[in-house]
């Protein structure tokens, strides 16, 4: 069911909050263990969040999200509850204060279940680096769900809440999101507020919605967009009504393909899936143009030297001393020695082997005799990239790209390859250095499993993106079909 | 591409992680294994290209110089997990 559709029940009081509430609880009791999607469920708390939305209901409260109950990526913090990133470094963090989103969903009434699974500190593809488990994609419980956020994609494609929140630095929302067969929005970097969101990349993260229809995206996204004060990074322009045009025709509207990108590396199937969309699009009156991003194909190998060289940094905070993991351990007297063993060991064991990675990686191409070389070459060309985007919105008003070459792979087939998973994020990190929306919608399935397209906007043009991936899912079935558990 | 096992020792330094002899090794091979696909950036013309690409909203963005009550809450669950206090500050090893 459609948020609309559970909002209408809602307000005509023939179901609950608590009812709704307690019937995802119950589905995530029942299901969960074997999808293994959710690394705290917050029953006690969640009721409460249900019983306060039904007496607001009550009084005539009508936002959307009201009553409605998610789940958050396990790297967004809530006052009070425990918020882990996955890792063992914070396996018992209790955060002192809401993230600016969970504020902004906490006003309008929502119900957070709990928390979901992701890999260690948002690093990975999979969700096969989270320190406590890895979470199966419903359509295959033998295969990833993808990542980083793959419990969020996991939970919103089997059904274990209405919505969910993730984080996207070069993907993580918009991959799970077409191995789980559900929608994933990429907002522009500054249109959600980051304040609450564990730091991984500061220049890329953003926080955005996993949800089974665009329609939905578009209510979430409305909720959790807006500048704010505790983030200075986010957008001084107000957003615009997202559900406004979200109806509209698209006859005329200027698609951008790069051919480049529909070869032999992608999936035959997933190939065809996506030039039929582009024939779907046609149909409905777009006209598809021919453009050249040259540079896209060196946005993975800066997106590898930037990500860990702010990651080194943003990870640096975590040492022990004033939260997170830290050893028992006997002090060698009074010699200054102790210090630095303290952090080596408490770093050295709370951090899982993909962090350590990106920490080695980016100290390395930050450390003097490198840092010319590698991070301010990796930011020439990550301008460069935003350029071209720039110069292709001057023709089109969309970009389509498949999102991930391939259907989701087995898990363990690419564990011992880190270079092989980098390169899962070929069509998603240019977007993400850009800093522009992206959102990758159901397109299609390949042996039974579901894969995604991705479409690209303009900065701050997500109602645009919102209203040409919406008219896709009114004419196609896509994104309707549903895992059974 | 390659590091030096020496190289690796000393970025764990640098970066605080204390690493054992098989995770040197895999480090040693994997990092390799990467940089070497990172040099493709050397194929790239950068010399046109500004390194600061600044959007027109990228200015600073100040606000008054004043003192803002913190919330008791916040400060005492955070103060709660530090592993070691007195007095209600943390306490560290030393230092100097």
């Amino acid at each position: 069911m459609t948020i609309k559709e559970i909002h209408a029940l809602l307000q005509s009081k023939k179901i609950t909050s608590l009812e709704l509430t307690d019937f995802f609880l119950d589905r995530i009791k029942k299901l969960d263990p074997k999808l293994m999607s959710c690394i705290s469920v917050f029953e006690v708390e969640a009721r409460q969040f249900a019983k306060q939305a039904d007496i607001r209901i009550s009084q005539g409260e009508k936002s959307y999200l009201l009553g409605i109950p998610y789940l958050l990526k396990d790297n967004i913090l809530v006052k009070g509850l425990k918020t882990t990133a996955a890792s063992k470094m914070l396996e018992n963090y209790i955060a002192p204060y809401d993230a600016t989103v969970v504020g902004k969903l906490k006003e309008v009434g929502a119900v957070l279940l709990g928390k979901t699974n992701l890999d260690e500190f948002a690093h990975g593809a999979s969700t096969e680096n989270s320190a406590f488990f890895t979470t199966k994609n419903p359509w295959d419980l033998e295969r990833v769900p993808g990542g980083s956020s793959g419990g969020s994609a996991t939970a919103v494609s089997a059904g274990l809440c209405v919505f969910a929140l993730g984080s996207d630095t070069g993907g993580s929302i918009r991959q799970p999101a077409s191995f789980c067969g559900v929608s994933g929005l990429k907002p522009s970097y500054g249109r959600v507020s980051r304040y609450g969101l564990m730091a991984m990349t500061s220049s890329t993260d953003v926080i955005g919605p996993l949800t089974k229809s665009v329609e939905d995206s578009a209510i979430v996204l409305q909720t959790i967009s807006g500048q704010d004060k505790f983030d200075l990074t986010t957008s001084r322009q107000e957003a615009p009504d997202y559900l406004k045009n979200i109806d509209k025709k698209i006859k005329g509207l200027k698609i951008g393909v790069v051919k480049e990108f529909l070869n032999e590396s992608l999936a035959e199937d997933v190939k065809k899936g996506v030039l039929e969309a582009i024939s779907k699009f046609k149909k409905m009156g777009a006209e598809v143009v021919d453009i050249s991003l040259p540079t896209n194909e060196y946005s993975v190998p800066a997106y590898y030297i930037i990500t860990p060289s702010e990651v080194s940094s943003n990870l640096a905070r975590l040492d022990g001393i004033r939260y997170g993991h830290s050893l028992k351990f006997n002090p060698k007297g009074k010699s200054v020695e102790n210090l630095n063993e303290i952090y080596l060991r408490n770093r050295g064991e709370g951090f899982g082997s993909e962090a350590k990675r990106r920490i080695m990686l980016g100290t390395y191409a930050l450390s003097s005799g490198y840092f010319d070389a590698y991070y301010k070459k990796a930011l020439a060309v990550r301008n460069k990239i935003k350029q071209e985007f720039k110069q292709a919105f001057n023709n089109v008003d969309i970009i389509l790209t498949p999102t991930s070459p391939h259907i989701a792979f087995k898990i363990g087939e690419q564990a011992n390859d880190p270079l092989k998973m980098y390169l899962e994020d070929v069509f998603l990190c240019g977007p993400s250095l850009a800093g522009l929306p992206a959102i990758s919608i159901p397109v299609g399935t390949s042996k039974g499993l579901p894969f995604g397209l991705q479409l690209i906007s303009n900065k701050f043009k997500e109602d645009l993106l919102l209203n040409c991936s919406n008219v896709f899912q009114k004419e196609t079935n896509w994104h309707k079909n549903f895992p059974s558990v | 591409m390659s590091i030096s096992k020496d190289e690796i020792k000393k970025i764990a330094q640098l970066a605080r992680l204390e690493l054992n002899d098989l995770e040197i090794e895999k480090y040693q091979e994997q990092l390799s294994s990467v940089l070497g696909y990172i040099d493709k950036l050397k194929e790239v013309k950068t010399s046109d290209v500004d390194i600061l690409g600044l959007d027109s909203e990228d200015y600073n963005q100040l606000r008054k110089d004043a003192v803002f009550p913190a919330d008791d809450e916040e400060r005492s669950i955070a103060l709660k997990q530090a592993p070691e206090k007195e007095d209600d500050q943390i306490k560290v090893e030393r230092v100097i």
